[in-house]
């Protein structure tokens, strides 16, 4: 038996397919590509499969995760197990990493600690000029009170601590927010909040968004700091967030 | 996948479930389009999820796709929600896989599978930018064309078509698709083009017949405008399943849909010869595909789906020949893949009990009994060949090995129904509880107790039928019914176990309307159409005050076609369609029943319905088949 993570895209019109559908989708191309994925025991099998955080109907992203667990890897090992699937994958799907879980503790589900996104308005929809600066004010404030959703309902929430990094350079806003199942920051709801904020309406067309990577935790000497849930050397250290106006980069 | 969509992302982050609209699913089919010569567009007039779990478009869309000159695509209703966005902002409806308008098309083929889509096919039309009917259109529209079981009687929609092709789909199109690219090269008119297709056998032209009524509004007689002009058109049929093209990669959609799973085709027609069953009668004769085939296409089609499940689509399963053959061998390579198997349609006996016991959770699933009628005397009537004692003997062998809940359908209304009739339903419900309390002793009834859900329908009577002649009920007296029913089942010993639920009645009443209309009716669908009414099949958007309206409106009453008593030898809307079953033989059903005299099965007596013709399927005139042999 073997735990792997693979790490995919999902980009063009396929962003419309809601978290659900990806799941299905997956179950199914795991079935086509012959892959020797474990099941659950009962009349009703399923695949042993974790996604690491559902992604909002409309993202694109570059670092969606899922876990599974294979009885035995295909010949070619584990990039086997990605050829497999990129061979029976859809356009706008594409498996780009694979690894090994060694540590029955990791989990993508519970791993995750935060996500990265690049957020543009669409056209039309960008706020008079000036808003830059604005956004900038809006996310230093030492605490952002914002009505928020959570599996209890909705109550107001200090959302600042969640803010990572808000970096706006030309129209594209980079951001850093906590993710994961213990509650986190969705792009949308920062940016609807702070719309609201100057008095303007949002609609689910305003914004474009886009998930870069998503995060887990880690510790070393140089402090706490966040990397991809593959990791690739690259980390960034949590300090304190980082909100700048990157003006005529 | 189409990067260019036609809706933009502001649109479809508006929508509900915008995955409706992308196309791009697993194994669409993309060509470029100046690579053929024919480019179809194929309609299911409902929402996608219902359309996508039609196994008939997806015969034909792979049929079409495999020719090198066809490009087929499908389009289906949008929802109410993009419905109005597209109108207020004049966008035309288009195809899921190249996202190119519709009206651009060769081809709208319509599968019509109930009358309550009638209003949703102008919606489609509208929404198109193609003139509604077919008198106002050019070659710059597609040619519009039906298919499926309402197009036996087409007639309140006959505006609307260019064409209808009465019976299966495989044997005539690729003669269409030569007849029309050969006319389109020759620089025709459209009407001679439609001259030329009513010459393809099953292909009816509506416009080139003339109807003529008597004075009371029944029919008077169905002409053809010239000689050359068929006077009736025969159904078409494939003769032998085995060799009848069937997709091995039917498109997978992206969001859950009603049929979400593989189906395998194993049969068409139905042996039993049940009086009010359409499906029964279109289909004549019963024709089996070859286990040894289905084996091959059960691994195919898992092979390129992906799908965790996989289901037998026939009229009655438990009547192929192949039944065992096929799903020990299912059994075994489902459970392989880890892929549920589901059999719909079984008669409850020995066989079936053992079968469910190796694919299903007993203790969650439902045993299932259709036994349509109360009483002994009614299921005569109806020609249903399912007695008590197979239902109480069924129900206790399963209650012994464990189940626990059971569904039983039936239907109210039906021609020559007395109160015992409908009271005898609370009776068989009764029995099959108390069925149960015997089978199984008291220390052996371990989670919960036996669980009974009766479930009444209103019947229709359908054209093809021998009830083609029967009254329906009116709205009051199926309410009436259904509440006698109520009383029955809560009179009975046992009635905390049963659970009772009917269905809508108005709906019920204008799919009769329809089902024996006639030409009359176009201009009733049009205006009400105009009035607002789509999606008429789903209960949350059908506005039956708005119908009744158009009737009064169109000067039509709409019990001329329900609840009228038909003289046995009055023309019918739709006698110039020959079904395969001749009106002598309907006409004999028809008299049977009044006497409640049973008719045997095509198996153990051939009834000269008049299918024989075709020489296939179980009929004795087939030199090579069942025909003729009793199985039982």
């Amino acid at each position: 038996m073997i735990r792997v993570r693979i790490k995919f895209t999902k980009h063009g019109p396929i962003k419309y397919l809601g978290h659900l559908d990806v799941m299905r989708y997956f179950q199914k191309a795991i079935r086509r590509a012959h892959l020797d994925v474990k099941y659950s025991e009962g009349y009703h099998p399923h695949q042993l499969l974790g996604f690491a955080q559902p992604l909002g109907v409309g993202i694109t992203s570059d670092g969606e995760y899922l876990d599974m667990t294979l009885n035995t890897l295909p010949g070619g090992g584990l990039q086997g197990v990605l050829q497999a699937l990129n061979d029976v994958m859809h356009e706008g799907i594409e498996v780009i990493k694979i690894m090994e879980l060694t540590d029955t503790k990791d989990k993508a589900m519970t791993q995750v600690a935060a996500a990265a996104y690049t957020v543009r308005f669409r056209e039309g929809h960008a706020p008079a000029s000036g808003w830059e600066e604005a956004l900038v004010n809006f996310c230093t404030a030492d605490t952002i009170n914002i009505m928020k959703r959570s599996k209890k309902g909705e109550k107001e929430t200090d959302i600042k601590p969640m803010i990572h990094e808000v970096l706006i350079m030309d129209d594209t806003i980079c951001l850093i927010l906590t993710s994961g199942n213990e509650g986190g920051l969705r792009p949308e709801l920062l940016l609807h909040a702070f719309l609201q904020s100057r008095g303007l309406e949002a609609t689910p067309a305003t914004l474009i968004v886009h998930r870069l990577d998503t995060y887990q935790e880690g510790v070393d000497e140089e402090g706490r700091y966040f990397e991809p849930l593959i990791p690739d050397g690259s980390k960034f250290y949590r300090e304190d967030p980082l909100i700048l106006y990157a003006k005529g980069s | 996948m189409n990067e260019r969509l036609a809706l933009s992302d502001e649109i479809l982050l508006s929508v509900s479930k915008p995955e409706r609209y992308i196309g791009g699913e697993v194994n669409s089919v993309v060509k470029d389009k100046d690579d053929v010569k024919v480019r179809f567009a194929f309609c299911f007039p409902d929402v996608y999820e219902i359309g996508m779990s039609h196994i008939g478009i997806q015969i034909l869309y792979g049929l079409f796709n495999e020719m090198e000159d066809v490009w087929c695509e499908r389009v289906y209703s949008p929802w109410t929600d993009l419905d109005l966005v597209m109108r207020e902002k004049n966008i035309p409806l288009f195809t899921l896989e190249s996202q190119d308008p519709v009206r651009e098309f060769d081809f709208l083929g319509f599968t019509l599978q109930y009358e309550l889509c009638y209003t949703n096919i102008l919606q489609v039309l509208d929404l198109s930018g193609i003139p509604l009917k077919a008198s106002d259109r050019t070659w710059d529209d597609p040619v519009v064309l039906g298919g499926g079981p309402c197009t036996y009687n087409p007639e309140p929609v006959t505006d609307f078509f260019d064409i209808f092709y009465i019976g299966e789909g495989e044997t005539q199109y690729r003669n269409l698709f030569d007849t029309y690219i050969r006319a389109r090269e020759e620089g025709v008119s459209r009407e001679e083009f439609l001259k030329r297709c009513a010459q393809i056998p099953g292909l009816y032209v509506p416009s080139l017949y003339e109807v003529t009524y008597n004075d009371d509004f029944t029919i008077h007689a169905v002409t053809p405008v010239s000689a050359d002009v068929p006077a009736v058109i025969e159904k078409e049929l494939c003769t032998d399943l085995s060799n009848t093209y069937y997709p091995t990669k039917p498109v997978v959609p992206f969001i859950q849909v009603v049929q979400d799973r593989v189906v395998l085709e194993i049969m068409r027609g139905c042996i039993r010869g049940c009086r009010f069953c359409q499906a029964g009668q279109l289909y004549r004769p019963t024709r089996e595909r070859d286990p040894k085939v289905l084996m091959q296409q059960a691994m195919e089609l898992l092979d390129s789906t992906g799908h965790e499940e996989i289901s037998l689509s026939s009229l009655s399963s438990s009547d192929y020949t192949g039944l065992k053959e096929l799903v020990d061998f299912l059994i075994d390579e489902c459970n392989k893949r880890h892929v549920n198997i589901s059999l719909p349609s079984l008669r409850i006996d020995a066989f079936a009990l053992d079968i469910m016991s190796k694919i299903q959770d007993i203790k969650k699933t439902s045993l299932t009994f259709a036994p349509e009628a109360g009483s002994q005397r009614m299921r005569d009537v109806i020609n249903k060949g399912l007695t008590e004692e197979d239902i109480l003997h069924g129900a206790t062998e399963a209650f012994k090995g464990g189940w626990q809940k059971v569904k039983l359908y039936f239907m109210l209304g039906l021609p020559f129904e007395t109160d015992e009739d409908i009271l005898g339903i609370g009776d068989i419900a009764n029995k099959i509880a108390a069925a149960y309390f015997e089978a199984v002793p008291k220390e052996e009834r371990k989670s919960g107790s036996v669980d009974i859900n009766v479930s009444t329908s209103f019947f229709v009577p359908k054209p093809f039928t021998p009830f083609q002649w029967a009254p329906m009920d009116v709205p009051e007296a199926f309410a009436e019914k259904a509440g006698l029913c109520k009383h029955g089942i809560r009179s009975q010993l046992n009635q905390k176990r049963i659970h009772y639920q009917w269905h809508e009645t108005d709906q019920s009443m204008l799919e009769g309307v329809f089902a024996r209309g006639d030409r009359r009716l176009n201009a009733v669908v049009l205006k009400a159409y105009e009035n607002g009414c789509i999606y008429d099949a789903w209960s949350e958007t059908y506005r039956h005050d708005i119908w009744m309206k158009t009737f009064e409106e169109c000067g039509i009453d709409p019990t001329f076609y329900t609840t009228r008593v038909r003289e046995d030898d009055e023309i019918f809307p739709w006698d110039h369609i020959d079904c395969g079953v001749s009106r002598e033989f309907l006409l004999r059903e028809w008299k049977n029943a009044q006497r409640s005299a049973v008719t045997p099965n095509c198996r153990e007596r051939c009834s000269a319905c008049g299918a024989g013709r075709y020489s296939c399927g179980c009929c004795p005139t087939n030199s090579n088949g069942d025909g003729g042999v009793c199985h039982s």
